[in-house]
């Protein structure tokens, strides 16, 4: 059951990362998830997922060029790990089965 | 984008102190390309704001650096797998670690209590502000047969001591009394009420917190109250200006009222006095004005402290004091001078090198804290040498270790360090261990010493503990650490080492070290037991069971009525005697200077003891006229006064015979006797004194103690029947009694309370001995294996193996058997000479002593060499 830990947040991240593929650093995985998911993204919030993640093995990272808009300080890039890989199949397959085993009554409930 | 970006300094700086190294880079980059988009987007204050809000929310444990480091710049890794080292050996031999750690707690916990109860001990009266400059007045009284040394000294000499002496400050006199108290229409024995001086708050420290120590104590009558006191007669009221109804130092016999004038904090436990009530001694001047007079010079019933002015030197001082009241006695100084001399006792030296007649209360002994602290020592060292031994015995066990470490460049410093460390840590858990126990056995200690005695009330002593276990496991664990720091790699990684034999002699020592303490110790208590038994069984020449005691408080309507309660008493099966006396003979009687002659006539001053009685004194007590007649009813008519003397007197004064002693003048204090009797030498005071000379002599009158021969059998009944005839003849009168066994057993209370502690640890001290030995016979067995074995297969018997494993071990106890003896034979010895009554040291003494260490020592071999020599050699030649 435990055998791949994801919570929200971090599977966010994850397909984040999967999503600007070769691009993914810490900026642009910021603006990217408060662009698509219209929520806002604090830095250390984001920092802690993607250390996690990289503590986890889902996530590598290689540093990247330093540029003058971060005064000399190298990028971050992280891209997806095989397992990592394994690990967002895992969650999206349990997700399914569940979405699959919802009976389709249950799910007509209109707002009132 | 030309523009420096400068977010705010104090938070860049705040980030990267906090971060974790390996991210700092990359995230301060995230960090200053977010804040150059908001600066160009937003503005500069909005860019800070957002800026340290965003380091502020960095700070989470995912970032912050860890407090290690994350390089190892230092060697701080290499003590963590020293610490871990020593766990994975503490869990790996469970057996081996358990007998260690609960040998050093045990002794850790008896070493706390024993620090506890030292630093108690030697805490006494320090809380006095003045505590080097406050001396006692000690009495010394010279004659030809006797010198004695009294505490008490009398009540004009305060002030003569402060008007004659630049060199003293103040001076303060005391009384302590025991007298009924009437509250309420309630009747209770109110145990120490102190008669003392205003000035009694200046010599010693103690304070009020109600009323004005210049005052409190200046008007006769008044008392001031303890807070418990206070709260025991006036509940929440406040007690001030209120009265107490006391039989104290009243002329009427029925009790006066002394108003309360203060209250102050209950005294400190550890001072030589405590009080319930402070009196004011004005009272005693006023009711008995002849305290001040010469006659007052003679009457030594008070205590006298002097504080002294700074800088004096006190023995100095002493001697020039030693005659001081020559110049107020008159003529009477020719006769005193050759007698009575005084002289200062320090404060310090009263609660434990104190010995004198009358002390206030019964005072510590210095002897007692040194045996304590010599027992709490060694018992720390039998826990130590348990830790030695069976280090040094497994050190074999962990040769390939140290030969690994040694190849991969471990220098010897360092290995010595690991294994300190180890020893350290163990010693450590033993003591976290020591203080549950601590806890546990909190209540018991309460029960022995009668103290109340906590670890965690003196931090300082905690601290001191935390020292001694430090040391202990430095020292302990110092001899192994050399010994597996110095194997050498080559032949312990070869396989061609062979260990056991090293520190084979040393262990050997330690072994004899070890049982010699606990056979000391055992020797001890079996002496200090036959002792208490012999004191128990004493002949005391009276007798002892069967009588029962009332006090009357100086009652007058008691006196007045005793003979009617004496024929009442009488005529009851239960009650085959009753006698009236001025004192018990139990706990010493009082005592003073009497003029007589000796065989060849010529003037003879003694000091004997003195018992004030009626004729049926000696029936009741079954004390033996041996020579000459009792008293008659009317002899105090008569103009000389009939004197019984004891045997002891009878050979003191060097008279020929029981017979010569009769018609012999006996003069005391002006009143002329003459010896009408002689009685046996029977133990008016504890068995550590010797009888001394008595004389008996008829009362005034007067009298403070009702002593009843009752039917035993029936003591519950007998207490009734006394009760119910005392309510009817004095129904106003507390009824206070108590049985004579009960007040002779208390005599010995403290000798008692000495016994039982001395009794734990040396019973510890063999269990601690007995772990170490069973760890080294586990060890020794263990080593062993394909020896038994062999040895089985080639036909020995399982007997001949457990004796031949058994008797290196019993050797050694037995060794430690004759260091013990002499070693016993002295200090016990020494012991007791405290007593002028005492068994004799015997070798049955010894011999059992030793017989239970050895049978308990052979027994604790046994346990595994038995197993071992039962063992079915299949098992252990099977692998190789």
């Amino acid at each position: 059951m435990k055998k791949y830990q994801l919570g929200e947040f971090e599977e966010i991240v994850m397909l984040t990362v999967g999503i600007l593929y070769d691009e993914a650093y810490g900026v642009s995985i910021k603006k990217e998830i408060e662009s698509r998911l219209k929520r806002g993204v604090s830095v250390g919030a984001l920092q802690t997922a993607l250390k996690r993640l990289e503590d986890k093995g889902y996530l590598k990272s290689r540093e990247g060029e330093a540029t003058e808009e971060r005064a000399g300080r190298p990028k971050k890039y992280f891209t997806i790990t095989a397992y990592g890989k394994k690990a967002m199949e895992y969650t999206k397959s349990t997700r399914d089965e569940l979405w699959s085993a919802i009976p389709k009554v249950a799910l007509k409930v209109e707002f009132s | 984008m030309k523009e420096t970006l400068t977010p705010p300094k104090l938070a860049t700086r705040f980030f990267r102190w906090y971060c974790h190294p390996k991210l700092r880079n990359s995230i301060e980059g995230d960090l200053m390309e977010l804040y150059g988009e908001r600066l160009a987007k937003s503005g500069k204050l909005k860019a800070n704001a957002l800026f340290i809000k965003d380091v502020l929310l960095l700070f989470r444990p995912g970032i912050i650096r860890p407090t290690e480091g994350y390089k190892n710049l230092n060697t701080y890794g290499m003590y963590k797998s020293y610490f871990k080292i020593a766990l994975r050996s503490i869990t790996k031999n469970k057996t081996y670690s358990l007998l260690n750690i609960v040998g050093l707690s045990a002794g850790l916990t008896c070493f706390a209590f024993i620090a506890l109860w030292v630093n108690d001990e030697l805490s006494y009266d320090k809380f006095n502000t003045n505590y080097d400059r406050v001396f006692r007045l000690v009495s010394a009284e010279k004659r030809e047969i006797n010198f004695i040394e009294s505490a008490m000294s009398s009540a004009p000499m305060a002030k003569a001591l402060l008007d004659d002496y630049p060199e003293v400050e103040n001076a303060v006199r005391m009384r302590m009394r025991e007298e009924i108290v009437t509250h309420k229409n309630q009747q209770v024995l109110q145990p120490g009420i102190l008669l003392t001086d205003p000035s009694f708050f200046d010599v010693f420290s103690y304070d009020l917190t109600m009323g004005n120590t210049a005052t409190a104590l200046s008007e006769p009558f008044s008392i001031v109250l303890t807070e418990s006191s206070a709260k025991k007669y006036f509940g929440d009221d406040s007690p001030i200006g209120q009265t107490l109804l006391l039989n104290m130092y009243d002329s009427t016999g029925y009790g006066v009222n002394y108003m309360v004038t203060g209250v102050m904090p209950d005294p400190p436990r550890n001072a030589h006095f405590t009080f319930s009530m402070l009196a004011s001694f004005k009272t005693i001047e006023v009711v008995n004005p002849d305290v001040l007079t010469v006659d007052g010079w003679g009457d030594g019933s008070f205590y006298t402290y002097v504080l002294l002015r700074k800088g004096v030197d006190y023995t100095a001082f002493s001697n020039k004091i030693a005659l001081f009241y020559g110049k107020y006695i008159g003529e009477l100084f020719n006769v005193w001078r050759s007698i009575y001399s005084y002289r200062l006792q320090p404060l310090s030296d009263i609660h434990l090198r104190s010995n004198l007649r009358n002390e206030i209360a019964i005072n510590g002994s210095i002897t007692q804290v040194h045996i304590f602290s010599t027992i709490g020592i060694f018992i720390l060292l039998l826990a130590g040498i348990n830790y030695t031994n069976l280090a040094t015995a497994h050190s074999s066990g962990r040769a390939k270790e140290v030969g690994v470490k040694k190849v991969a460049g471990a220098d010897k410093r360092q290995l010595i360090f690991q294994y300190l460390s180890e020893s350290v840590l163990m010693a450590m858990v033993a003591l976290l261990l020591s203080f549950l126990f601590q806890g546990l056995f909190q209540p018991f200690l309460y029960q022995v010493t009668g103290k109340n005695l906590l670890l965690f009330s003196s931090p300082l002593l905690a601290v001191f503990l935390f020292g001694a276990t430090f040391l202990l496991g430095i020292l302990a664990g110092l001899y192994p650490a050399i010994v597996l720091s110095g194997f050498k790699p080559a032949s312990v990684l070869k396989g061609s080492f062979k260990s056991g034999s090293k520190g084979v002699l040393l262990r050997k020592t330690l072994v004899i070290s070890q049982f010699a303490i606990t056979m000391t110790l055992i020797t001890g208590i079996v002496i200090i037991y036959s002792q208490m038994s012999f004191i128990k069984h004493r002949d005391l020449g009276y007798n002892k069971d069967a009588l029962l005691f009332l006090r009357v408080h100086g009652n007058t309507d008691v006196i007045r009525g005793y003979t009617a309660f004496k024929n009442d008493l009488q005529n009851s099966p239960l009650i085959s005697g009753v006698a009236v006396s001025n004192s018990m003979i139990v706990g010493g009687l009082g005592s003073g200077g009497s003029e007589t002659v000796d065989e060849n006539g010529n003037l003879l001053q003694v000091n004997t003891s003195r018992l004030r009685v009626d004729p049926d004194y000696m029936e009741v007590y079954g004390i033996d006229l041996l020579v000459g007649r009792n008293f008659t009813q009317q002899s105090s008519a008569q103009d000389t006064r009939p004197v019984i003397l004891n045997e002891m007197a009878v050979k003191k004064f060097g008279w020929n015979d029981n017979e010569a002693a009769i018609g012999k003048p006996f003069t005391m204090g002006n009143i002329r006797g003459e010896v009408i009797g002689v009685v046996n030498d029977f133990h008016y005071t504890s068995l550590e004194q010797s009888i001394q000379p008595l004389a008996i002599y008829p009362l005034d009158g007067r009298f403070s103690r009702i002593t009843l021969k009752v039917d035993i059998s029936q003591a519950d009944k007998v207490v009734t029947f006394v009760e119910n005839t005392w309510k009817k003849h004095f129904p106003s009168v507390l009824f206070d009694y108590d049985f004579v066994s009960q007040q002779i057993r208390e005599q010995y209370l403290a000798e008692q309370r000495f016994s039982d502690v001395f009794l734990c640890f040396s019973v510890l001290s063999l269990v601690i001995a007995c772990l170490g030995l069973y760890g080294l016979i586990s060890f020794t067995v263990f080593q062993k294996t394909k020896e038994i074995g062999i040895r089985k297969v080639l036909g020995a018997t399982a007997k001949s193996i457990a004796v031949m494993l058994s008797g290196d071990f019993m050797k050694l106890v037995l060794f430690a058997c004759f260091i013990s003896i002499p070693v016993a034979w002295y200090v016990m010895d020494k012991w007791l000479q405290n007593f002028a009554y005492r068994v004799d040291l015997s070798w049955w003494m010894f011999a059992a002593a030793s017989l239970l260490v050895l049978l308990i020592a052979v027994l604790t071999v046994s346990l595994q060499s038995v197993k071992a020599a039962m063992a079915n050699p299949v098992d252990s030649l099977r692998s190789e």
